[in-house]
């Protein structure tokens, strides 16, 4: 991309401070004019402690915390989260390979714990929760994101777990026969081979949730096609709600060829 | 290394529906032996690996390596499935350093291994296919490659050739044959091929149906320098007939 690039060691400490970039800037100056700059990215190593307790003359923040990381980093580092103007959540992608479905699909007395209810609830209509969510949460983004989980989370779940249940039994008795353990069992055995399936499980759920969207829009929005939708029902603009309907569905379309994009790309072995 | 086997009993299910696979089975294997258990399908030989294997706890008896009982499964025995078996998701050379990754082994020292043993079972070429790329033989090498790399003190192989051509597993016989030989393993051989056993071999036990129970055990003292040769050999084929007649006279009568 030709941006330039200044490299700063730390020496012995751990992280950046104000007199390190200073320096480095210095460097920077010598290749081109400071002015010129419209953004400088300064990259702080390390922890999630001292690049918070340290000011290197920046004017945003931003965090970056990992999916392996574990979810309760923001309460062991909150100075981190606090000063950060933003989080990025990286390693999203191994977010599904977590743990209702795996756990029931591996574990026989959870999955008859949890199995009649979560097919209770896979009956029940989402949108029939409609009502509830905007006297419960409003008309924020809130309910709609709930409406949604709601929509998708035990389909999900159920279709993982059966998943899980399909992973050859040689597989996993190999991995115990080479000294394995349950955990990296989950993570080296498991996981892989359900990947595929949980993609395609996404890529077929993604339909209701887009579905989902649309119908909590509907009822429940100040704008987004589905109340545009809504408002041209009102005027009878019969043109208008056939082009919203083909650009929703062409959106579909779009994340159906994404979601069929990424599972050749990272799960080239199943094709 | 000893491996011991002492007055194994297994049954599945309850009341009723008991059903009881293995009665007394006892043997042993040494560091360098390699022994066949022969037996036809529901005389419970697969049980007796997976109870070794530790996949299973026996109802009655028990299992030791050199003193120590075998409770769960390790990597001090290595095993080999007929199928099914490589990571499908994983190279050859990946699947053969899985095993040493699992034991928390340096990388140099996993890289090399993997070298060394896809070497050893002839598929250095083939390092980096995916398992559906190899055939059924090759993916029974790198399955026997990476058991090895683990370091068991022994193999055991679970009719590793059961679902192969009749050419190939000519083959494979052979090159398990030499590959004993060159790198002194133990190893424990389940089979329902007599032939397979005798060639193989230096012990087999022969295993009698309903329940599984050890019948008869042959020490094999026969010319094994040549692997075509022996099939042919006129000492083989009489031990292979008598020992064949032995295990059809414990069928259980066809009814007419």
């Amino acid at each position: 991309m030709g941006v330039p690039v200044v490299p700063i060691t730390t020496g012995r400490a751990c992280h950046l401070d104000a007199a390190m970039v200073s320096g480095g800037l210095k460097l920077l100056k010598q290749r081109l004019d400071p002015a010129s700059l419209d953004l400088l990215w300064v990259e702080n190593v390390g922890n999630l402690v001292c690049p918070a307790e340290f000011e290197v003359g920046e004017h945003r923040k931003v965090a970056l915390l990992s999916v392996t990381e574990g979810d309760d980093k923001p309460l062991k580092y909150p100075v981190m989260f606090r000063e950060a103007h933003c989080v990025l959540i990286t390693k999203t992608d191994l977010l599904p390979y977590l743990p209702i479905g795996i756990a029931m699909g591996t574990n026989p007395v959870i999955c008859r714990l949890l199995e009649p209810l979560m097919g209770l609830i896979r009956y029940m209509p989402a949108p029939a929760f409609i009502p509830l969510l905007i006297i419960y949460f409003g008309l924020d983004e809130l309910p709609k994101v709930l409406l949604i989980s709601i929509g998708t989370f035990f389909f999900n779940t159920l279709m993982i777990m059966d998943a899980v249940k399909f992973v050859p039994r040689e597989l996993v008795e190999t991995a115990r026969t080479l000294g394995g353990r349950t955990l990296p069992i989950l993570t080296r055995v498991v996981a892989p081979f359900i990947a595929p399936e949980v993609l395609d499980t996404y890529r077929i759920n993604m339909a209701s949730a887009w579905n989902l969207v649309i119908v909590a829009e509907l009822v429940a929005a100040t704008e987004g096609l589905g109340k545009r939708i809504s408002l041209a029902q009102r005027f009878l603009r019969t043109d208008e709600i056939f082009m919203g309907v083909i650009v929703i569905g062409l959106i579909g379309l779009l994340i159906d060829l994404g979601f069929r994009a990424l599972m050749r790309r990272a799960c080239s072995w199943a094709n | 290394m000893h491996l011991q086997i002492d007055r194994l009993c297994k049954s599945f299910g309850y009341g009723a529906a008991r059903k009881e696979v293995l009665r007394d089975v006892s043997f042993a294997v040494n560091s360098g032996e390699f022994v066949a258990l022969v037996g036809s399908s529901g005389s419970g030989k697969s049980t007796v690996m997976r109870l070794i294997a530790g996949l299973e706890q026996p109802s009655a008896g028990a299992i030791s390596i050199d003193g120590r009982p075998v409770t769960a499964p390790g990597s001090d025995r290595g095993m080999v499935f007929q199928k099914y078996s490589l990571y499908p998701w994983l190279t050859a050379a990946q699947n053969v350093a899985f095993g040493m990754e699992l034991q928390g082994r340096s990388r140099p020292e996993v890289r090399e291994r993997t070298a060394y043993f896809l070497e050893v079972v002839g598929l250095a070429d083939a390092a980096r296919h995916l398992p559906r790329e190899l055939s059924g033989g090759m993916q029974q090498r790198i399955a026997i490659a990476r058991a090895l790399a683990a370091e068991p003190q022994v193999l055991l192989l679970d009719e590793p050739f059961g679902a192969l051509d009749i050419q190939i597993r000519e083959s494979m016989q052979e090159f398990l044959r030499d590959l004993w030989q060159r790198t002194g393993l133990t190893a424990l051989l389940i089979t329902h091929d007599l032939e397979e056993a005798l060639l193989l071999a230096g012990t087999v036990h022969i295993l009698a149906p309903s329940p599984g129970r050890i019948v008869r055990s042959v020490s094999v003292e026969l010319d094994h320098s040549s692997m075509a040769h022996l099939r042919v050999s006129a000492p083989f084929l009489a031990l292979r007939e008598e020992l064949a007649q032995n295990l059809r006279s414990l069928e259980p009568a066809l009814p007419c």
